[in-house]
């Protein structure tokens, strides 16, 4: 975990095409502030912040070069209104048509936007399937277009932005305390995450340094959130996969250290007990016993909660290709089966080292009232949390908050083909998914 | 030969008599003991159909954990279902976003009478955090008539096990005042 204090790099239109013509290295985000639309590139080594100004056409589309780039161009068009010149998908995002105004977060907003029906292309051969925003079970508000041929999926399309809620409206013109609610909400399975990356962007923003025992609580925080994530994520593969006793066992320690979480920090999911500044308040004496007693239950179980993987074999692969354009890892659902199981044992370790070095006390600095601009990034167990934060004396006049479900609901679009219907719930479940993470 | 044998069947008719007339003594000893004893028991079933109606994912969590083994909601005859037409209750999380008002309005109206309507979590109370957001309409009080809040973000598993165990009751003592009737 880390918080990287950014310098924003101001190209021109022909610079800003070249960058994008050259793939060094994975494009993480798209956004728009004050006139300009910034690019993501890179990892949390080093991340490059990129932006180019918006004349009167809009600015050069990154999308013919770079694919991961047409989710966020039809964000940035449906929220600002910057136009992406040439892109390859014009269709809108989160502006479904039902907001009472368009482009909420130009300058100058516009009329409401007419309602359209979506549209999906679809080869004419296909039959469509379509489930969803209202799917049954516990699910989030997504809409699913199948093309299948018989019973296997031909090709996938989403329809996201249901659950679009006006964050990133919402943090605009707020001190980071108050704002931190609303990253906390980005999405609850990493809530933990969230408010960290948050926490950390707006403390490298404003030079402000958290109280040594705050940073350790933190770092406990995290890692309880890592192992109840992949529980989580565990029982939902195993039920998806009709393994029940598998799904309740997984379930059952996710909920005992829930529990503990409630015991030790006051709050199941740890949500809000992370502020900008530091902690909301101090490990419960007897927190940290409560914790590492659950802990040692998992890790006795640890052995028999490991998933079958035959089912797993060859679905949903994500070539060598499509891995290296969104930097995460190549394989199969059994590969990330099998990565989650691996990455378990690693997380109960970590939350055990950071019980161990919680010293100190102190729990939060005031924030400064200062400007600057920064990125606050954790690896969550989906993959990376990142925060980027523009402050102006003490508020927030830019923000993006990103989610690894940008990431994740792109690749579960290109690696569909070919799986067949019944393993759908299997498939979605092998990634992370969060609607809210992506429709902010 | 076969001929006549399926000639004298289409000519003689079907094979099965009349029904006799239900034993009306035994049907009204029946209904008299369904009524007092199984009808406030059977009758406390319920099938609920979860709308995520912009929810960060936290309501969800809770809820899952509630169906789960540790809670383990069926024992009291709750289940979800998948469809609004199976339906009993419609269970609402998140801030009702404007984008999702119309499957809202359409999973409501395609449920069969009575219908009950939840709202779980703080946001599905009255819009949570996200109150006056240009985005979400603020509450599901604002287009449904609302049954049963049940409050918290996201409110614990123990929390929403008890709102939904008194919808449970409530149902089956208005089902017992039909039957009665």
């Amino acid at each position: 975990m880390s918080a990287v204090a950014v310098q924003r790099q101001s190209v021109t239109h022909d610079q800003w095409q070249r960058l994008a013509r050259v793939p060094t290295s994975p494009l993480l985000a798209l956004w728009a502030d004050a006139g300009e639309v910034c690019a993501l590139f890179g990892d949390a080594g080093a991340p490059l912040l990129v932006a180019t100004c918006v004349d009167e056409d809009g600015y050069p589309a990154l999308s013919p070069t770079h694919p991961a780039a047409v989710w966020f161009e039809r964000l940035v068009c449906d929220l600002w209104g910057h136009v992406p010149v040439g892109g390859i998908d014009a269709r809108s995002w989160v502006d479904h048509g039902t907001w009472p105004l368009s482009r909420p977060l130009a300058s100058r907003p516009g009329p409401p936007r007419v309602r359209e029906t979506p549209e999906f292309s679809f080869e004419e051969t296909l039959d469509q399937v379509s489930i969803g925003p209202v799917r049954g079970g516990i699910e989030p508000a997504v809409h699913l277009r199948l093309g299948v041929a018989g019973e296997t999926i031909a090709r996938l399309q989403l329809r996201l932005g249901y659950t679009h809620k006006g964050t990133l409206a919402l943090v605009r013109g707020k001190s980071p305390r108050a704002a931190a609610r609303f990253a906390a909400r980005v999405s609850a399975a990493a809530t933990v995450a969230h408010s960290l990356a948050f926490a950390q962007a707006a403390e490298a923003a404003s030079g402000c340094e958290p109280p040594q025992r705050a940073q350790a609580l933190r770092e406990v925080m995290l890692q309880i959130e890592a192992v109840t994530a992949t529980l989580d994520a565990m029982a939902a593969m195993a039920e998806a996969m009709g393994r029940d006793q598998l799904a309740t066992r997984c379930a059952w320690h996710g909920e005992a250290l829930r529990r503990a979480s409630q015991f030790a920090f006051g709050h199941r999911l740890m949500m809000d007990c992370i502020v900008p500044g530091g902690v909301a308040g101090d490990l419960a004496p007897g927190g940290d016993a409560a914790i590492l007693r659950t802990l040692a239950d998992l890790t006795a179980e640890l052995p028999a909660l490991r998933l079958p993987e035959n089912r797993l074999a060859g679905l949903g692969t994500v070539t060598a290709e499509l891995a290296a354009l969104f930097s995460v890892q190549p394989g199969d659902a059994a590969t990330r089966a099998a990565h989650r199981f691996a990455a378990l044992s690693q997380q109960i370790a970590h939350t055990r080292d950071a019980l161990h070095g919680a010293p100190g006390d102190g729990l939060s600095t005031p924030m400064p009232t200062a400007s600057g601009e920064a990125i606050g990034w954790v690896e969550s167990d989906a993959g990376p949390v990142w925060h980027w934060l523009r402050l102006e004396h003490g508020q927030i006049e830019g923000a993006f908050l990103s989610d690894p479900a940008w990431l994740n609901w792109q690749l579960v679009e290109a690696v569909a083909h070919g799986s067949a219907i019944e393993d759908l719930q299997v498939l979605l479940a092998s990634f992370s998914l969060s609607a809210s993470g992506v429709d902010l | 030969m076969r001929w006549r044998d399926l000639a004298r069947w289409l000519l003689q008719g079907p094979v099965t008599g009349n029904a006799p007339q239900p034993d009306t003594e035994t049907a009204r000893a029946l209904r008299v003991r369904l009524d007092a004893g199984a009808r406030s028991t059977l009758g406390a079933s319920l099938a609920i159909l979860h709308l995520d109606a912009g929810s960060c994912g936290g309501c969800e969590i809770e809820l899952r954990a509630v169906r789960r083994a540790v809670y383990d909601l069926e024992r009291f005859g709750v289940r979800f279902v998948a469809t609004p037409l199976h339906a009993d209750v419609l269970l609402i999380t998140g801030p009702l976003t404007r984008n999702l008002l119309e499957a809202l309005e359409l999973a409501y109206a395609a449920m069969p009478e009575p219908k009950f309507v939840v709202a779980l979590g703080d946001c599905a109370v009255d819009g949570g955090v996200f109150k006056g957001s240009y985005a979400v309409a603020g509450g599901v009080g604002t287009t449904l008539p609302v049954d049963l809040q049940i409050a918290g973000c996201p409110p614990a598993p123990d929390r929403i096990l008890a709102g939904l165990r008194a919808l449970l009751e409530a149902n089956a003592r208005s089902r017992l005042k039909i039957s009665s009737r």
